[in-house]
């Protein structure tokens, strides 16, 4: 502190020098076009037009009774739980095992977290053909095993579709959770496993009374993080199924694409699109706030 | 008893190990499979006297529906380098600024960033794509690298705050009274030995501007500026007779090339640097 104030004197504008770009950055592309999209939002423009059309909160009435945005958001909230819920478990599941430190798993532990690097995009898109109900992996695999009856087209069917999104989901991201967690299983001190194991408990017993309430602000973090992260789903959906068949795969980033861009043909609305932005900013904004309250990113150490 | 748990977690380890590499696996075999035998023996891999690598070489020109791949690959890897040395580069100057100079307004500053961070992609994605418009940048390197520094920024100067704050000062108190000026001093002083922090923030950075879609969806409507993923979605659905995936399977092998690349060569630091990411929601 003392030599901080003593430096104060004699650098002058310097350290303003030094945030100047990342502050040009923050105001010109990011800050200006968070006003502009809540400014468009009480507005109607078909993105050509030189005048954009005040209508109030006439977009907000306009949502709140849209089946497809019910839907959307519907789908939105299945998708994060259900992709949490399964990337979490899987993960905690890989990561205990992993923590035994069983022979060769470091090797393990890398495999899983590629996935997680993959381009999801390109993921998407492998996991369309593994669904095609003439050449997927598994209907071939089921047709072959004399399964034939549960051949299915997983992408096809308004009953599946969002199911088989998830499960591509899943099987990516597992590996991210497992590393949280297992950084988490490896701050445990041994002497409390050593204690319960002189006990006699189980391993079962272990995990059940002693790991997961010593894990349980590393859970907690992991769970918060997979929620907000699959919350902003949008490649996945958009390479998969465009939101259909139907609308029933449609999520908040989709549907707002599908109004605006032209992506469904004219006419093109900006004004709606960024009252769907505007509602999902509402969601995930304290969301993730609340979220670096948790994990205390100031006090971070490197 | 105690035998048997043990081989049961090894057994459950493998078959989450096969689920994650066999899809992987997969796509590198069907990518050198005639389209036939990938619809009539979807499992096997291509005989021995059946290999087309020119799968590879047909994608790769655009001697298949004019998709290029190898142009995909170089507008990512210049769009994804030139994004990150910029990124880095500021980022690391203004958290430098935050962590050692004690003024009211760095400190509002650091809360300014550190609610940026909550602000997702889809908050800004609409107008981003106008101002690039305006700016006449549609379709153009810079008319990605923009907004992706921007949005790759709020973390990045974070991390790099943390950095600094936990970086001794010693080196700089010394240098500073043999009368280095403040430029040179963080220039040639206070960077070079921060590599830790730009490893960090590269390897953080890099995935994220190689996999963006939802801007560059928007941005790149013309082939020859199309990224990887961006352009890898044209192998999808095209109504024609018969479709090709051959050449699907090659171009998404071709773009998994380079990540796989890029893991073997840094996966320790990426495992390692997951902790600081799994700050960035």
């Amino acid at each position: 502190m003392r030599s901080s104030r003593r430096r104060k004197s004699t650098t002058g504008v310097f350290p303003y020098l030094l945030v100047l770009p990342s502050l040009l950055f923050i105001l010109g592309l990011t800050l200006y076009p968070i006003g502009f999209t809540l400014f468009l939002s009480f507005h109607q423009w078909n993105g050509l037009s030189p005048t954009m059309k005040f209508i109030g909160i006439g977009n907000f009435g306009r949502l709140f009774s849209d089946p497809v945005f019910w839907v959307a958001l519907k789908n939105n909230v299945l998708f994060s739980t259900l992709v949490t819920f399964g990337t979490v478990i899987i993960g905690l599941g890989l990561a205990l095992i992993l923590d035994k430190q069983i022979r060769g798993w470091r090797i393990y532990r890398n495999v899983y977290y590629f996935p997680v690097l993959l381009t999801n995009a390109v993921v998407a898109l492998l996991w369309t053909r593994f669904y095609d109900p003439y050449i997927g992996l598994f209907n071939v695999f089921l047709k072959s095993t004399g399964l034939d009856q549960y051949a299915h087209p997983w992408l096809g069917d308004p009953n599946t579709a969002m199911l088989a999104v998830i499960v591509k989901e899943v099987w990516q991201y597992a590996g991210f959770p497992m590393i949280i967690l297992l950084a988490g299983l490896a701050s445990i001190p041994d002497p409390y496993l050593e204690a319960a194991q002189l006990d006699g408990a189980t391993y079962l017993k272990t995990v059940r009374w002693i790991i997961l309430p010593l894990l349980k602000n590393v859970l907690a973090i992991t769970i918060a993080l997979q929620m907000i992260f699959s919350f902003k789903v949008f490649d996945t959906v958009w390479a998969m199924t465009f939101g259909g068949p139907g609308n029933t795969t449609q999520v908040l980033a989709t549907y707002m694409y599908t109004v605006s861009f032209g992506f469904s043909g004219p006419p093109m609305e900006f004004g709606y699109a960024s009252c769907i932005a505007t509602v999902m900013l509402i969601i995930i904004f304290p969301a993730t706030l609340i979220y670096l309250r948790l994990v205390k990113l100031g006090e971070m150490r490197l | 008893m105690k035998n048997v748990g043990k081989y049961m977690l090894h057994a459950a380890a493998i078959f989450w190990a096969f689920t994650q590499i066999y899809p992987i696996f997969f796509l590198f075999m069907s990518s050198l499979k005639d389209n036939r035998s990938i619809i009539v023996n979807v499992f096997s891999p291509p005989g021995l006297l059946n290999i087309h690598p020119e799968n590879y070489a047909i994608v790769w020109s655009g001697e298949y529906q004019r998709i290029t791949v190898g142009r995909y690959l170089l507008n990512s890897a210049i769009v994804t380098s030139v994004s990150t040395v910029i990124s880095v580069m500021i980022a690391m100057m203004a958290g430098y600024a935050l962590a050692r100079y004690y003024k009211r307004f760095f400190s509002i500053l650091s809360d300014v960033f550190l609610a940026l961070i909550a602000i997702p992609v889809h908050a800004v994605v609409i107008p981003l794509f106008f101002i690039i418009n305006n700016l006449g940048l549609l379709n153009t390197y810079p008319g990605l690298i923009l907004p992706y520094v921007s949005l790759a920024l709020p973390f990045s100067i974070l991390i790099a705050k943390a950095f600094f704050r936990s970086f001794p000062k010693e080196v700089e108190e010394a240098a500073r009274i043999d009368g280095a000026s403040e430029w040179s001093l963080l220039m040639r002083i206070v960077f070079p030995i921060s590599r830790p922090l730009l490893a960090v923030l590269a390897i953080i950075n890099f995935p994220f501007f190689w996999n963006e879609l939802m801007f560059s969806i928007v941005a790149v409507t013309s082939n020859d500026m199309k990224t990887l993923p961006v352009g890898i979605l044209a192998f999808r659905g095209r109504p024609e007779a018969e479709p090709r995936w051959d050449m699907m399977f090659a171009g998404m092998a071709i773009s998994t090339i380079p990540l796989i690349i890029f893991y073997v060569l840094f996966q320790r630091q990426i495992i390692r640097g997951i902790s600081v990411g799994a700050v960035k929601a």
